[in-house]
């Protein structure tokens, strides 16, 4: 995990500061993620032991397997529902994508590997270029294929990173 | 004889508990579904178990931050505690990874005199455990991980496992404590830790101390008519962590971890001491403990 950047928490994760407070450090999540997704945190920072995502290298699938097993808390039990994981939001990085640099690339990568695809990733301006919404749970795919690396994965209600294209609603349609 | 063969199965079961918490992971890898976790929460076929130091903490600040805490938390620390009130500090010398490391290097050394036992071992664990919460909350940094030696242990095998993300040198920084409080005390020859720090102790000691030695639960009980050492102290002596066996309710049942060692000593000798789950009526009614300055 870059120390720019802050832990992304598996699907179902309560509010940072509270989840600190409530994970019990298990590795519950850990061995339920059938695609090790899920990363047990070293070191000697106060994120010891807690488990984190790093999308670049490991994308959440959304199976939602983690979110039962959790004995605290700290990840929501009774959560089933995958376009509620709220791991976090993407943001396209306009100077990366292809779709807004100068060239001839066309590419929908984002939009196609996207599991909750026309909902967290549309195809907008006429139909063309994805676009991220706000429906976005944070789960990485687009992050982890994008050629460019255009798309970076923040928790929810981090300041969006210089030169991201901001989200349009959710329920918009292209 | 007996006592040799009680030995024998908690060195088994501590050998076998270290083994498979160091598998674990990669039995995960061969899903390997029948117990999940280490010894912070630990799920044994669905029936959960937890850490109940760790579980007080996220316990109170759950209330703290307006929430419930989890079931499978409660259920799991109580599970622990219910062992712990029925069967004594069991875990400490049955299951712990750090009780099995920190009593074989005391096995090591030899004591030449026994210290004197200490009255206030409990009452520093607990102000310690008080002390790591209120820095946990203040300043939120999870200190009771690094100072839960049974979690962190077996967490580290996680780590280990886990070699594409530099897990052996993540491993490593999480057994650097415990290896070195195990050397401080190889060096000291006290487990320090078991009687003065840990704070798993605090809680399982507690529930442990309040069955009355008239009601049914495991303990070592002192015999004073069957006991012939007069002016030495063999089980005393043989008790790694520094207690007095010869009262008449027995070894402190808040910090034995009926570990045997003082029954094996008392074998070779009269007896007096016995491992028992039943009610034994008490032989004599007076208050003195054997070695109080008026009887010697």
């Amino acid at each position: 995990m870059s120390i720019f950047r802050p832990p992304l928490r598996p699907p179902g994760a309560v509010e940072e500061n509270l989840f600190s407070h409530l994970c019990i450090r298990c590795g519950k999540c850990i061995a339920a993620c059938p695609y090790h997704t899920i990363r047990l945190t070293g070191g000697f920072s106060k994120n010891r032991l807690l488990p984190h995502i790093i999308p670049r290298e490991h994308p959440c699938h959304l199976c939602m397997r983690c979110t039962p097993v959790c004995p605290s808390g700290a990840l929501d039990p009774s959560l089933s529902d995958l376009a509620h994981a709220r791991i976090g939001k993407a943001h396209m990085l306009k100077h990366k994508c292809h779709n807004f640099i100068e060239g001839d690339i066309m590419c929908t990568t984002c939009f196609d590997r996207c599991p909750l695809k026309r909902r967290s990733i549309i195809l907008g301006h006429g139909g063309i270029i994805p676009v991220i919404t706000e429906a976005c749970v944070g789960c990485g795919v687009c992050e982890c294929t994008c050629p460019q690396n255009a798309i970076i994965v923040l928790p929810e209600n981090y300041p969006a990173p210089e030169g991201a294209i901001p989200h349009v609603k959710a329920g918009t349609w292209s | 004889m007996k006592y040799t063969i009680y030995f024998f199965l908690r060195r088994l079961s501590q050998i076998i508990t270290l083994i498979f918490f160091c598998c674990l992971p990669w039995l995960y890898t061969k899903d390997f579904n029948l117990i999940r976790g280490n010894l912070f929460s630990l799920d044994i076929i669905n029936i959960p178990f937890a850490d109940p130091a760790n579980s007080l903490q996220v316990s109170i600040f759950s209330l703290i931050y307006g929430g419930l805490p989890g079931i499978k938390i409660l259920i799991g620390a109580g599970l622990v505690l219910l062992i712990a009130f029925l069967l004594g500090r069991v875990f400490c010398s049955f299951i712990c990874p750090y009780g099995f490391f920190s009593e074989l290097i005391h096995k090591k050394n030899i004591v030449d005199k026994p210290e004197s036992e200490s009255k206030n071992t409990f009452l520093y664990k607990l102000i310690i455990f008080i002390c790591i919460l209120l820095i946990t909350g203040f300043f939120s940094y999870p200190l009771l991980t690094i100072f839960s030696m049974p979690g962190s242990m077996t967490t580290a095998p996680f780590q280990f496992w886990a070699i594409a993300d530099g897990g052996i040198i993540a491993c490593i920084i999480t057994l650097i404590f415990p290896i070195i409080i195990l050397v401080f005390e190889s060096y000291i020859q006290k487990r320090i830790w078991c009687r003065f720090i840990c704070p798993q102790s605090v809680m399982l000691g507690l529930f442990s101390k309040i069955l009355p030695s008239k009601y049914l639960g495991l303990r070592i009980s002192w015999n004073k008519n069957a006991c012939s050492c007069k002016k030495e102290n063999p089980c005393r002596n043989a008790c790694s962590l520094a207690l007095n066996p010869r009262k008449l309710t027995g070894p402190e049942r808040r910090d034995c971890v009926l570990c045997g060692d003082c029954l094996k000593e008392c074998s070779k000798h009269g007896r007096a001491l016995q491992l028992h789950i039943l009610p034994k009526e008490r032989i004599n009614h007076e208050d003195k403990p054997m070695d109080s300055p008026g009887i010697r």
